[in-house]
């Protein structure tokens, strides 16, 4: 047996002495390592920022075919637009044609070489009266024009102009505010009757003058401008045009002119609007139909000249406002930002962050502001959500922030959206102060006092989203308080989040980060190393003093792992055994293939305790779904995947539908749910399409007329 | 002999290299246990509850025999070969999934986009030699030896 000495006393001393510079070793290597894991952000395969960069852009990829497309993105000043030229930041679809700004605003070139997530930045002037956008004289890029594309004036009331801007045409609403208030609405559609399972065809639109009566009829049904039948059929994207109370108009999408009128209603439905055939059941999800008239001047507002300096409505792009000077449309950054900032810091305080009683009474009052910036489709935003992230911080701190200034190249350059690296620049600039960190865990979270942005990634192979969302503190139940923009606020348990959550943060404060808050932050991240440090001291000393064989060191080491295993497994929140529902979302995650049971009748959806999921887009959920069904898409929040998981629960059966039968993301998200614990979960074959055509062949159409 | 062996420089170095990215990574995983999970579900070697035992052991076992390999020398020669041991079982796995063909992140340090291919093999190889070599110079034949073993056991 080996006993212990006085050198074996000294020998230990200097052994902890060397523990405490290793700890610093460690401290170093880890920011080491995560300094070299910044700089692993998204890359772009090609990086164009510079404003004289579109002259090289266009050089040097002369010979190869490539496409450019235009958005607007902020303004240079009262007669200029600042547009960025390449695919938009959400969108790296790639177009082939020659070299023209065709009808649908695209730019077409004679290069053939793909350029995603290419953004370059351009200034272009835009004659209103001509609809046609100015040559740039700064760049050697010229910009043709048809006289049908850029912007227009909308025919019947050319009040109205409609263009590309951003990713599509949008209506922008030149009319007077006096104009708009004239308009009051006489009819809410509810006399009219159209029954679901008489629709089939396409979305359509229709203007009609009724007697002086302007009748807008916006008819938003499923048909072909599914997510899946729109890659096949151009001209099939919907459209639609509502007005509100105000006479603003709150909804526009139109293709094409030339299909606009009669190819864009189909026969049927043709029928069934000219014989007045509606129900008001389907009015409610999946029809709108308002009739506005003016009061005193019905279809004579043509003539009203349009003031200079009053804003024009857009509808599409948050955060963006037009206004027209002179004969020319300026496009204003901020408008629905400001109003997303202004009601953010009418609930929130500089010091409340942390508060959980703050949340109780004034959740619904932020996310009606934060709702304010969302656009038909959330998931078309993605790119900008750390911005919108940090605009809400500022508020959150009584702070705010131009949202156009953080429209800027430097803060975003690629159509994933803003890296960490990017995001931490556009805090710093704008008077806030930024603290990025790598792995943080839940404890970070809990300590901070202020926002945090977090990174909601995923592993190399998982194909996560990439994505931002804000952390805004802790309910009183201990849930993490989120602010998913644009979508809505949600309540997570931290767990949840760590299945999402790479770790990665950054604290945003409105003074800098202290030294003391910072030597915290490590701290917190080595409590398991100081953990491991204490139970191995004691088994070191106690080995020194008894003695010990390798042998039995084996087994000590051993044991403190067990010992650390179980100390793991009780005091940390995060531990598996603990949390049912983020295990079995971690395994979701990794297991695809599940079989799945189909069903092709749809009178198996109607037994009682059916939950029907629909796998379809929101934006395609939104206009029409099966009766009670609930949406969960490929790649829904966090808080509407628990949502449904727990309505999945409660259920006898679940059934998944997408679109069609070619439509394969029922089979995904069954098989998410399925490997969640949902055990009864069948997919839908026909899909919604097939739902449609079943019902109209259960339904005669002489049944339906009556 | 042996006890003043693993304080040489060279081990001392061999016990940073080997023990610094043991404690690196198990401090990372047990930030973010899920991903970690998510890593090892990856794999496709196993399921269910054994893959979440052996998760939750491989993330303590990093840091605990991390600590021991770097500060606590008396425990050295045991953590290293127990290390070794670790690191052959990385070295398996992916190259088990890189000859499954699987297209997977290697899991080594938290949430990042590492994917397995034969640099992360090498590294793995290449510690798992050194954990071994300087477990064999520490231990064998004085420490763990079957003479020594059975000489403490009183049978020789």
């Amino acid at each position: 047996m080996i006993k212990s000495t006085a050198k074996d006393d000294v020998v230990l001393r200097n052994r902890l002495i060397a523990g405490i510079v290793g700890i610093l070793l460690v401290a170093s290597l880890d920011m080491l390592a995560l300094e070299l894991r910044a700089q692993e952000q998204p890359t772009m395969v090609t990086s164009v920022n510079a404003w004289d960069s579109i002259d090289n852009l266009l050089t040097h990829q002369a010979g190869k075919e490539f496409d450019l497309r235009l958005s607007v993105v902020g303004r240079v000043n009262d007669s200029q637009l600042l547009l960025s030229v390449g695919p938009d930041l959400w969108n790296s679809r790639i177009y082939h044609a020659s070299k023209r700004l065709d009808e649908n605003g695209m730019i077409w070139t004679s290069h053939d070489e793909q350029l995603f997530g290419t953004k370059a930045l351009l200034k272009v002037s835009y004659d209103l009266e001509s609809g046609k956008p100015l040559v740039a004289p700064e760049h050697n890029v010229r910009l043709t024009s048809r006289p049908n594309s850029s912007l227009k004036r909308f025919g019947l009331f050319p009040e109205f102009y409609f263009g590309f801007v951003n990713s599509g045409y949008e209506l922008l609403d030149l009319r007077s505010e006096a104009v708009r208030q004239s308009f009051k609405l006489v009819d809410d559609g509810s006399d009219l009757a159209l029954r679901k399972e008489d629709i089939h065809g396409s979305v359509s639109l229709e203007f009609s003058n009724n007697q002086g009566v302007l009748r807008l009829v916006r008819i938003v049904v499923d048909c072909k401008q599914s997510t899946d039948a729109r890659l096949e059929t151009e001209w099939a994207e919907w459209s639609g045009f509502e007005l509100d109370d105000g006479g603003s108009i709150t909804g526009f999408r139109l293709l094409s002119k030339a299909k606009w009128k009669n190819e864009m209603i189909s026969e049927p439905l043709r029928k069934m609007l000219d014989n007045g055939v509606f129900s008001s059941e389907l009015l409610v999800k999946a029809v709108s139909v308002r009739v506005w008239q003016a009061e005193d001047r019905p279809l004579r507002f043509k003539n009203i000249p349009v003031p200079n300096g009053f804003p024009a409505h857009v509808i599409g792009e948050p955060g963006v406002k037009y206004e027209y000077h002179n004969g020319e449309l300026v496009l204003v950054v901020n408008q629905t930002a400001e109003e997303l900032i202004q009601g953010m810091r009418e609930v929130a305080g500089p010091s409340r962050i942390a508060d959980g009683t703050f949340w109780k009474t004034e959740i619904d009052k932020l996310l009606a502001a934060s709702s304010r910036n969302s656009r038909e489709n959330p998931d078309e935003v993605a790119g900008y959500c750390g911005l919108y992230s940090i605009a809400a911080a500022a508020a959150v701190h009584a702070k705010s922030i131009e949202f156009s200034k953080l429209l800027s190249s430097n803060y975003i350059q690629s159509t994933l959206g803003s890296t960490a690296k990017e995001l931490q620049q556009a805090i710093d600039d704008n008077g806030l102060f930024g603290q990025l960190v790598f792995h943080a865990s839940p404890v970070y979270l809990r300590n901070s006092r202020s926002p945090v942005l977090l990174h909601l990634g995923g592993n190399y192979s998982s194909g996560g989203p990439q994505h931002w969302v804000l952390y805004l503190g802790q309910d009183d139940a201990g849930n993490a308080v989120l602010l998913d923009t644009p979508q809505s606020i949600e309540t997570l348990p931290f767990a949840v989040l760590q299945t999402h959550w790479d770790g990665t943060a950054i604290t945003i404060s409105d003074q800098p980060v202290s030294r003391v808050a910072q030597v915290k932050t490590w701290l917190t991240a080595i409590v398991p190393l100081v953990v491991s440090v204490l139970l191995l001291a004691g088994a070191s000393l106690i080995v020194s003093r008894v003695g010990a064989s390798s042998l039995t060191s084996a087994f000590v080491l051993m044991g403190i792992i067990v010992v650390g295993c179980v100390i793991w497994s009780v005091f940390d929140a995060s531990a598996y055994w603990k949390n049912e529902t983020p295990v079995a979302l971690t395994e979701s995650k990794v297991r695809r293939e599940v079989a799945l049971d189909e069903v092709d009748d749809v009178d198996q959806l109607r037994k009682e305790g059916v939950l029907l999921v629909d796998a379809r887009a929101p934006r395609d959920f939104s206009m029409g779904s099966m009766p009670g069904a609930v949406n969960l898409p490929l790649n829904p929040t966090l808080g509407t995947l628990m949502s449904v998981v727990d309505q999945a629960k409660q259920a006898k059966r679940v059934v998944v539908y997408c679109q069609s039968e070619d439509c394969k993301w029922s089979h995904s998200v069954g098989g998410k749910l399925k490997t969640m614990g949902i055990e009864n979960v069948s997919v839908f074959r026909p899909g919604w399409r097939g739902f449609v055509e079943q019902m109209r062949a259960t339904k005669p159409s002489s049944e339906i007329k009556e | 002999m042996a006890k003043n062996l693993i304080n040489s420089w060279p081990m001392v170095a061999g016990r940073l290299i080997v023990g610094l990215p043991l404690i690196v990574s198990g401090l990372i995983h047990l930030a973010g246990p899920y991903f970690f999970l998510e890593a090892v579900l990856q794999y496709q070697l196993i399921r269910g509850l054994p893959a979440h035992f052996i998760a939750m052991l491989m993330m303590v076992s990093s840091v605990v025999l991390g600590t021991a390999i770097v500060f606590f020398p008396r425990m050295g020669p045991v953590s290293l070969g127990l290390s070794a041991v670790i690191f052959l079982s990385f070295v398996v796995a992916q190259v088990s999934a890189v000859v499954r063909g699987l297209n997977i992140a290697c899991g080594c340090f938290g949430a990042t986009n590492h994917q397995i291919g034969w640099m992360s093999i090498g590294l793995s190889v290449s510690l798992c030699t050194i954990a071994s070599v300087m477990y064999w110079k520490v231990s064998i034949p004085d420490q763990l030896s079957i003479s020594n073993v059975l000489t403490e056991k009183g049978s020789l």
